[in-house]
C-alpha cells in the first residue's frame, strides 16, 4: 500500500503540464543529440546545467533524465544505420543492427530496439519503484574483489562476441585492455605509455576508438568496392516487426531486460557490462547463434533491453546513496547540489515528491520515446537510400566535429584518425573491433580493483575466493570458459578417440 | 607449384601485430615499477597482459604457417590515405581556420576517395554541411568552435 | 637608427592599440577556461560566476572545458593564449600544487599569468566508515597512530585535494597510512559507505549529506573556522593539530601581460559577481560563500598563491610523490 502512496505522489509531481513538457524535451533533446555522432550526453547535459538554475528541482532533472535516456536511444540509431557507436552500451547493437540495415531491415531493427528498450524501461522503473534501497544496499556489499572478478566474468563472456577466430578474439581483448591503460596511473601518478605527451595523460577517450575503429574503419572498407554497387540494399522491408519477429524476441527482450536491470545497479562498469553480457548469453542460448553478427534480430533486442534497463536501474545508487555510477549520474548530482538538495540517503524521505517523481518521469518519458521515435523511423531509413558516397564525407565531419568537442582539442582528431588506420587493419586480417572496445573500456577498471584489492587484502590472493560473491563470480567465469571452449574440446577429443580405433 | 610457406598471410600478420603491439608495451613498461603482488607497480598488470599478448600472437603467427586460407582481398590505399589524410586536415584547420574552412576541406577530400566523386554534387554537399554544421553545432548547442578562426583576423 | 624608430613606432602602436583595446574591453565573448571536465565541482563554479560576470562586463562569458593531466593541460592552453583579456583560467588549488607536483610543467604557474581575484574557498571534511571505532577527532589521531598502516585512506589519485588532505595529515600526525586511490571521490565515498575502505578527506559538497543521513561519521573541518552547515563539527585546528588548514580555493586569472586596465575592469566584474545575490545563495548550497571583495583582487590572488606554492612544495617533496 505504501508503494501505492508513494507512486502517487511521483505521479502528481511527474504529470503536471510544465514537467511534462519538459520531460518531452528532454527527450527530444537527448535522442537528437544522441543522433549525432560523438556529441554525447555527459557534454550536453553540462551545457545545459546552467539553465536548469531557474526551475524547480523536479523539473530540472526530469529534463536532465530525459536528455540522458534519450541519448542512449538516440546512439543505438546511429549504431544501426551507420554503424556508429556513441556510448560504451551501443557498440553490441552496431554488430547486428548495422548487418540488419546492409541487409534492408534497418526499420525492423529501429523499431526492435525501440520495442525492446521501451518494455525494459517498463520493467526497470517498476524495480526502481519497488526495491531501490534493499538493492542498493546489495550494491555497497560490492568492494573491489567483487568487482574485479565481475569483469573477469563479462570479459570471459564477451568471447563469445566474436564470430570469427576465438583465438584472434581474446588477442584483441588483450590489446585493448592495454590501449586502455594509456594514460596516467591512478595510484603512483606516473604517467604510462604516453610518450610524454600531455594530451594522452588523462587516457584515450572512448569515443574516439570507436569513432576511429568503427566508424572511419568502416568508411575506408566500404570504399573498396571498385563496382558500384552500394553498401545498402535498396529494398526495405518492413518497418515494424510482425507478429512472428515479435515471438523470435519476446524471450531475448525478458532475458536482457533481467540482465540490465541486475547489473545497472553496480555502479562502476555495471551499467556498461550489461548490453555486452545480454549479448554474449543470447548468442549462446538462441537456437539462431550461428545467426549473430550477420543480422540476428536477437543480437538488436537483448542488449538493446539490457543497456536500458541498465541505464535505469543504474539511478539506484545516485537517488538512494547520492553515489554517482557514471559522469551523466555525477551532472546529476552536480544538478542536485545547484538546487540546494544534498543528495544522499536522506533525499527518499526528505523529498518524496522529487524521488517518485523521477521515477515515474522515467517512465513517461520511455513512453514519450516510443511516441517521437516509431513514426521518425521512416524518415531514419530513407537517409540510408542516399547513396553511399555521398553519405559517408557527412559521417565524417560528425565523427570530426564530435571527437573535436571532447576536449577542444585537434590532438584527439588526429588520435581518430591513428585509430581509423587500426580499425581498417584490423578488418583486413580479419581481427574484430569488438571484443577490442571491451577490452578498452575494462582495463583501467579491472587493473583499479585489483590492485585495490591486493592492497587491502594485504597482498593475499585468496581474498578472490575467500569472498563468497567474488568466488561465485570466478566458477561462473570457470564455467563460461568451459562452454565456450567445448566445442573445440570436443572436437579434439572426437580425433583422439578416432585414432585410438 | 610448391605450398608458399606462409599460408594464411591474415593470420600470419595478425600474429605478427599483436607480437609487435605486445613487444611495445613491455618495452616502454621497462621504465616503470613493476612492484610486488601486494604492492602493484604500474608496470605489473601491462606486463603481465602484454606477455599473454605476445604469446597469442605466436599461437596465431604459427597458425598462419600451418592452415592455409585465402589471403586478404582489395586492400584500398587510395580509401585509406585519403579519409586519414583529409580527418588530419580537419584537425590541423578546425581551431585555426575555423569550420568554414575545415568542413568543407574534409568532405572534398574525402569524397575525392570515391570513384563517384563528382565536382559539382560534392561542392553542394560541402557548403550544406557546413552551414548545417555552424548552425547547429556552433549557435543551437553552442559548443566552442570558431566558424571563422583566429588566422584570418577577427 | 632607422630600426630603433620603426621599434619605437611599433612600440606607440601596440601600446595604442592595447589602450584601445582596454578602453572598449570586452568587445567580443570572454572565454573562461576551466581545466577540467563539464559538471565537476570546479565547473559549477565558474558556470555560476561567468554567468554573472557576464552580465556586468555586457558580454557573453563562455565556458570552455579542457581537461587533462590534472588540470595543467588547460592551464598550459591558457598561459600560451593572446593576452587580451579574452581568455581566461579558473582554476583551483592546483594551480599551486602542481608546481610542485609535476616536475616538467610547460608553463610557470607563478609567473606565466596575471592573477586576477580569488573566489570561493571550499572547506573539507575528515570523514570515515560508519563503524569506525574512535568517538572523536582526538581518538582518532590516536587509534590511527597505534594501528599505522592497518587504516585504510581513500583519496581521488595524486595531486586531488583529497590526497593533498591525507598527505598533510599524516605529515602533522606523523603516521603513513595505507592509501587507496580512485578515480575521483565518487567512487571512494562509495568504498567508505560499504565499509571497504577506512577513512577519507573530502569537500563538504559531498560529504554533508552521508553525514546527515547517518552513513558515514564525521570527525573534524578543514577550515579555521566551523562551517554554517555542520555546526557541530570542530575544526582540525581546535580539535588537536593545531594551525591545519586545508581548502580548495579558486582563482580567476588571465595570461601573463594582459593590460593592467583589462585585468581590472575583469576584477571588477568578478567582485560584482561575487555580490551578486543569486551566486551567493548558490554558493550556500554548495556549502560555500564568495571570498570578501578585498580578497578578489588580483593582489590578493598573487599573493595567495604564492604562499600556497611555498606551503605545499615541502609536504609533497616529502612524501615523494609526483605526477610525471
Amino acid at each position: 500500500m505504501e508503494l501505492l502512496a508513494n507512486l502517487a505522489i511521483g505521479i502528481e509531481a511527474a504529470f503536471t503540464p510544465l514537467n511534462l513538457l519538459y520531460c518531452l524535451g528532454g527527450v527530444f533533446v537527448g535522442t537528437l543529440i544522441g543522433v549525432l555522432p560523438g556529441l554525447g550526453p555527459t557534454a550536453t547535459i553540462a551545457m545545459l546545467l546552467p539553465i536548469t538554475f531557474g526551475l524547480p528541482p523536479v523539473s530540472a532533472l526530469i529534463m536532465l533524465a530525459g536528455i540522458y535516456y534519450g541519448a542512449q536511444y538516440g546512439g543505438s540509431t546511429t549504431a544501426i544505420l551507420i554503424n556508429l557507436p556513441g556510448e560504451s552500451s551501443s557498440v553490441v547493437t552496431a554488430l547486428d543492427g548495422y548487418q540488419m540495415a546492409r541487409q534492408g531491415k534497418a526499420g525492423l531493427a529501429l523499431s526492435t530496439a525501440a520495442l525492446g528498450s521501451f518494455f525494459a524501461g517498463t520493467v526497470a522503473t517498476l524495480l526502481l519503484a519497488l526495491f531501490a534501497p534493499p538493492l542498493a544496499e546489495i550494491a555497497l556489499k560490492f568492494g573491489p574483489a567483487e568487482y574485479f572478478s565481475l569483469m573477469v566474468l563479462g570479459l570471459v563472456a564477451s568471447v563469445v562476441l566474436a564470430h570469427g577466430s576465438l583465438i584472434k578474439a581474446i588477442a584483441m581483448i588483450l590489446l585493448g585492455l592495454l590501449l586502455g591503460l594509456v594514460g596516467t596511473d591512478v595510484t603512483s601518478g606516473t604517467p604510462r605509455f604516453t610518450f610524454d605527451l600531455p594530451e594522452l595523460a588523462d587516457g584515450i577517450n572512448f569515443v574516439i576508438v570507436a569513432m576511429g575503429m568503427f566508424g572511419l574503419g568502416e568508411i575506408i572498407r566500404n570504399l573498396e568496392h571498385t563496382e558500384t554497387r552500394d553498401v545498402f540494399t535498396r529494398k526495405i522491408s518492413g518497418l515494424l516487426p510482425t507478429w512472428k519477429d515479435i515471438k523470435q524476441i519476446t524471450a531475448p527482450v525478458l532475458r536482457g531486460t533481467a540482465l540490465g536491470s541486475a547489473l545497472g545497479i553496480l555502479p562502476g562498469g555495471g551499467a556498461m557490462l550489461s548490453s555486452f553480457a545480454a549479448y554474449s548469453l543470447e548468442k549462446k542460448i538462441s537456437k539462431n547463434g550461428k545467426k549473430f553478427g550477420k543480422g540476428a534480430i536477437e543480437g538488436v533486442a537483448a542488449p538493446e533491453s539490457a543497456n536500458n534497463a541498465g541505464a535505469q536501474t543504474s539511478f539506484i545508487p545516485m537517488l538512494t546513496l547520492g553515489i554517482p555510477s557514471n559522469p551523466v549520474m555525477a551532472l546529476m548530482i552536480g544538478a542536485l547540489i545547484i538546487q540546494g538538495i544534498q543528495p544522499g540517503p536522506q533525499v527518499m524521505t526528505e523529498q518524496p515528491a522529487l524521488f517518485w517523481g523521477i521515477i515515474v518521469s522515467m517512465w513517461v518519458g520511455n513512453f514519450f520515446l516510443v511516441v517521437l521515435n516509431l513514426p521518425m523511423i521512416g524518415l531514419w531509413v530513407r537517409m540510408l537510400t542516399v547513396p553511399y558516397h555521398l553519405l559517408y564525407p557527412a559521417i565524417l565531419v560528425f565523427c570530426s566535429i564530435g571527437v573535436f568537442s571532447l576536449n577542444n582539442s585537434n590532438f584527439d582528431v588526429y588520435l581518430m584518425a591513428l585509430f581509423g588506420i587500426l580499425g581498417y587493419v584490423c578488418s583486413k586480417l580479419d581481427c574484430e573491433p569488438a571484443p577490442l572496445l571491451l577490452g578498452f573500456i575494462l582495463g583501467p577498471m579491472m587493473e583499479e580493483y585489483l590492485r585495490r584489492a591486493m592492497v587491502l587484502s594485504r597482498g593475499n590472493a585468496m581474498v578472490f575466493v575467500e569472498r563468497p560473491i567474488s568466488a561465485v563470480m570466478l566458477a561462473l567465469a570457470v564455467l563460461a570458459l568451459i562452454v565456450v571452449f567445448s566445442p573445440a574440446i570436443r572436437k579434439k577429443r572426437e580425433e583422439a578417440f578416432q585414432e585410438e580405433e | 607449384m610448391a605450398a608458399p610457406i606462409i599460408r594464411n598471410p591474415k593470420d600470419f600478420l595478425s600474429g605478427l601485430m599483436f607480437i609487435a603491439f605486445g613487444a611495445a608495451f613491455i618495452y616502454i613498461a621497462q621504465d616503470y615499477t613493476f612492484g610486488s603482488p601486494r604492492r602493484m607497480g604500474p608496470a605489473f598488470f601491462p606486463v603481465v597482459l602484454a606477455i599473454i599478448l605476445v604469446l597469442i600472437g605466436l599461437v596465431v603467427a604459427v597458425r598462419g604457417l600451418l592452415v592455409t586460407e585465402d589471403p586478404p582481398r582489395g586492400f584500398t590505399w587510395r580509401g585509406l590515405l585519403l579519409v586519414i589524410v583529409s580527418t588530419l586536415l580537419f584537425g590541423a584547420l578546425v581551431r585555426g581556420a575555423g569550420l568554414v574552412v575545415a568542413t568543407p576541406v574534409l568532405v572534398c577530400i574525402s569524397a575525392f576517395a570515391s570513384h563517384l566523386f563528382k565536382w559539382k554534387i560534392t561542392a553542394i554537399i560541402a557548403i550544406g554541411l557546413t552551414a548545417f554544421c555552424v548552425i547547429v553545432f556552433v549557435y543551437a548547442l553552442g559548443l566552442p568552435m570558431p566558424v571563422i578562426g583566429p588566422w584570418f583576423g577577427r | 637608427m632607422i630600426k630603433t624608430l620603426s621599434l619605437m613606432a611599433g612600440g606607440l602602436m601596440l601600446l595604442t592599440g592595447v589602450a584601445v583595446q582596454a578602453q572598449d574591453f570586452p568587445n567580443k565573448p570572454v572565454t573562461i577556461v576551466v581545466p577540467f571536465a563539464a559538471g565537476g565541482p570546479t565547473d559549477t563554479v565558474a558556470r555560476l560566476i561567468g554567468q554573472s560576470m557576464g552580465n556586468a562586463l555586457k558580454q557573453q562569458v563562455i565556458i570552455e572545458n579542457v581537461g587533462g593531466a590534472g588540470g595543467t593541460l588547460g592551464a598550459g592552453r591558457v598561459a600560451r593564449a593572446t593576452n587580451d583579456g579574452y581568455t581566461l583560467l579558473l582554476h583551483h588549488i592546483g594551480q599551486a600544487t602542481s608546481a610542485t607536483l609535476y616536475r616538467k610543467l610547460p608553463y610557470d604557474a607563478l609567473n606565466d599569468f596575471a592573477p586576477v581575484g580569488l573566489v570561493t574557498d571550499v572547506p573539507m571534511t575528515m570523514v570515515a566508515k560508519k563503524d569506525l571505532p574512535p568517538k572523536d577527532f582526538k581518538e582518532l589521531i590516536a587509534y590511527v597512530q597505534q594501528n599505522k598502516d592497518k587504516v585504510s585512506y581513500g583519496n581521488a589519485g595524486i595531486g586531488a585535494a583529497s590526497h593533498l588532505c591525507g598527505l598533510m595529515f599524516m605529515s602533522a600526525i606523523k603516521t603513513q597510512m595505507t592509501t587507496v586511490a580512485y578515480k575521483g571521490t565518487g567512487p571512494a565515498m562509495n568504498d567508505l559507505l560499504g565499509g571497504q575502505i577506512d577513512l577519507m578527506c573530502d569537500q563538504t559538497t559531498n560529504t554533508t549529506g552521508q553525514i546527515k543521513g547517518g552513513k558515514i561519521k564525521a570527525y573534524a573541518v578543514t577550515t579555521k573556522t566551523r562551517v554554517p552547515s555542520l555546526p557541530d563539527l570542530p575544526t582540525m585546528d581546535e580539535a588537536g593539530i593545531k594551525g591545519f588548514e586545508v581548502a580548495i580555493w579558486h582563482g580567476l586569472y588571465a595570461p601573463k601581460g594582459t593590460p593592467k586596465p583589462v585585468v581590472d575592469k575583469l576584477a571588477a566584474a568578478l567582485q560584482a559577481a561575487l555580490k551578486d545575490p543569486t551566486v551567493v545563495q548558490r554558493f550556500a548550497e554548495l556549502g560555500t560563500e564568495p571570498v570578501a571583495a578585498n580578497r578578489a583582487t588580483p593582489e590578493a590572488l598573487g599573493t595567495h598563491l604564492k604562499a600556497e606554492i611555498v606551503k605545499w612544495a615541502p609536504v609533497i617533496k616529502a612524501a615523494g610523490e609526483y605526477a610525471d
